[in-house]
């Protein structure tokens, strides 16, 4: 395996951060290779996103603005890729760990008879060899799994795991020629999305969370939002707050619910029970508020601030808002 | 129960009319190495005076983790 290549997830043209984190982590693993760097961007608005895609460090940026590509349910797409995979030679695919990005992924391994590995964290090449390291088991155990005997390695990549970095630029975009000879049966006939706030919460640079001790749905609006708001993060919260009905369940961290690994984490009444921790441990740093001093997320939080949230949240806010009026 | 009474066949890979390697010898990927996570140490513990202490405890820790 030399080359790299990164499938880029968007809706018209408006796509996440993970898109950028694949960008900069294709580099360099295509230095680490001796090979090329390259972004795949397919349907309505892949031109546009292309334009952006050229301010990160890619060697090639393939494009097609087919509109059958989002006409239809997947297939259109794994066609393209398999075409850009099999004209690129033995290559590691990267893909976001997103719905979308599990299925690509695992159609497009079947097609290239490739090595599956997902939910990945950290990548490394050690004497031309890819190692993908990713959690398992709801990250009580760490595993390192490497390629063998194939040309091909598709790699799902958990969101917020490498950062993205601009610069470099000038790559070739190239626009990708219609594989032939293919007909596709399933139409996507509506296409649903979440509340802007739950399609970041795997994404999000700062996840705020709120627990039981919240003892309703309206502080997660009044206490909780207006401090996502000015750290630039999103809301969160413990299956305890679900379950009550207070957020939705597309909100919920843990064990059943969604994994997310920000560079900060704040807990807000949360107790911090193992299944809540396994969705949220391997954040960067953890901050929570809690009546109690002896509450589980005292073993792991980096700080653990004991007192009541009601009075501390909003002073908190209003000290972010304050720092950020000066410098503004 | 009645799973229990029921009999198990047992086939080969051939039986399957799969004649490849099967197993982790026909696996695409290898385990290299299966390690705990980094622990998590205990953090601070702090308890807070008021609410505006509370808050400043955390401003200042975010703060000097660059983290605002
Ligand atoms: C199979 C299974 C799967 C599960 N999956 C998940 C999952 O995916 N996600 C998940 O979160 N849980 C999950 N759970 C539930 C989990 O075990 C806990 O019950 C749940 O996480 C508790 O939520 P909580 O921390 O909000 O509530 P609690 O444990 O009740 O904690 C509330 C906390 O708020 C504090 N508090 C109260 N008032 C205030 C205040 N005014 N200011 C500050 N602090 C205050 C209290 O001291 C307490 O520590 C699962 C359980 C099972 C059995």
């Amino acid at each position: 395996m030399r080359n790299v290549i990164t499938f880029v997830e968007h809706k018209a043209g408006k796509t996440r951060k993970v898109t950028f984190e694949l960008a900069t982590e294709a580099r360099r693993l295509a230095d680490a290779l001796g090979g090329k760097a390259q972004a795949v961007v397919l349907g309505e608005g892949a031109s546009a996103l292309a334009e952006q895609l050229k301010g990160y460090p890619l060697d090639l940026i393939g494009v097609s603005d087919d509109p059958e590509v989002d006409r239809f349910l997947l297939d259109p797409a794994i066609d393209y890729l398999e075409a850009v995979a099999k004209g690129a030679g033995p290559s590691v695919v990267l893909v976001p760990n997103t719905l979308q990005g599990r299925d690509v992924a695992g159609r497009l391994a079947a097609r290239l008879g490739a090595g599956l590995t997902s939910d990945v964290t950290d990548i490394k090449v050690e004497g031309g060899r890819v190692g993908c390291v990713s959690p398992k088991l709801g990250g009580s155990t760490i595993t390192t799994c490497a390629f063998k005997d194939a040309e091909y390695g598709v790699v799902t990549v958990r969101p917020n795991s490498f950062t993205a970095q601009a610069g470099g630029g000038g790559a070739e975009v190239v626009s990708l020629e219609k594989p032939g000879g293919k007909a596709y049966l399933m139409v996507v006939e509506s296409d649903v999305e979440e509340s802007s706030g739950e399609l970041g919460l795997e994404e999000a640079p700062v996840v705020i969370s709120g627990g039981r001790g919240l003892g309703g749905p309206e502080p997660f609006s009044t206490l909780l939002g207006p401090l996502a708001q000015a750290l630039g993060g999103t809301v969160g919260a413990s299956r305890a707050a679900a379950d009550a009905g207070w957020v939705p369940y597309s909100l919920q961290i843990g064990q059943t619910g969604k994994t997310v690994s920000p560079p900060l984490y704040i807990a807000v009444g949360i107790s911090g029970a193992i299944q809540h921790k396994v969705g949220m441990r391997s954040a960067g740093t953890i901050v929570a508020v809690n009546k109690d001093g002896a509450a589980p997320i005292a073993d792991f939080a980096d700080l653990l601030v004991v007192g009541d949230a009601f009075q501390i949240i909003p002073e908190l806010t209003k000290l972010i808002r304050e720092a950020q009026a000066v410098h503004a | 129960m009645g799973a229990k009474k029921k009999s198990v066949a047992l086939l080969a890979a051939a039986d399957l009319g799969l004649d490849g390697p099967v197993g982790a010898a026909g696996a695409k990927t290898e385990l290299l190495d299966i390690a705990a996570p980094p622990v998590r140490g205990k953090g601070q513990v702090v308890v807070a005076e008021d609410g505006p202490a509370g808050a400043k405890l955390i401003f200042d820790f975010l703060k000097a983790k660059k983290l605002i």
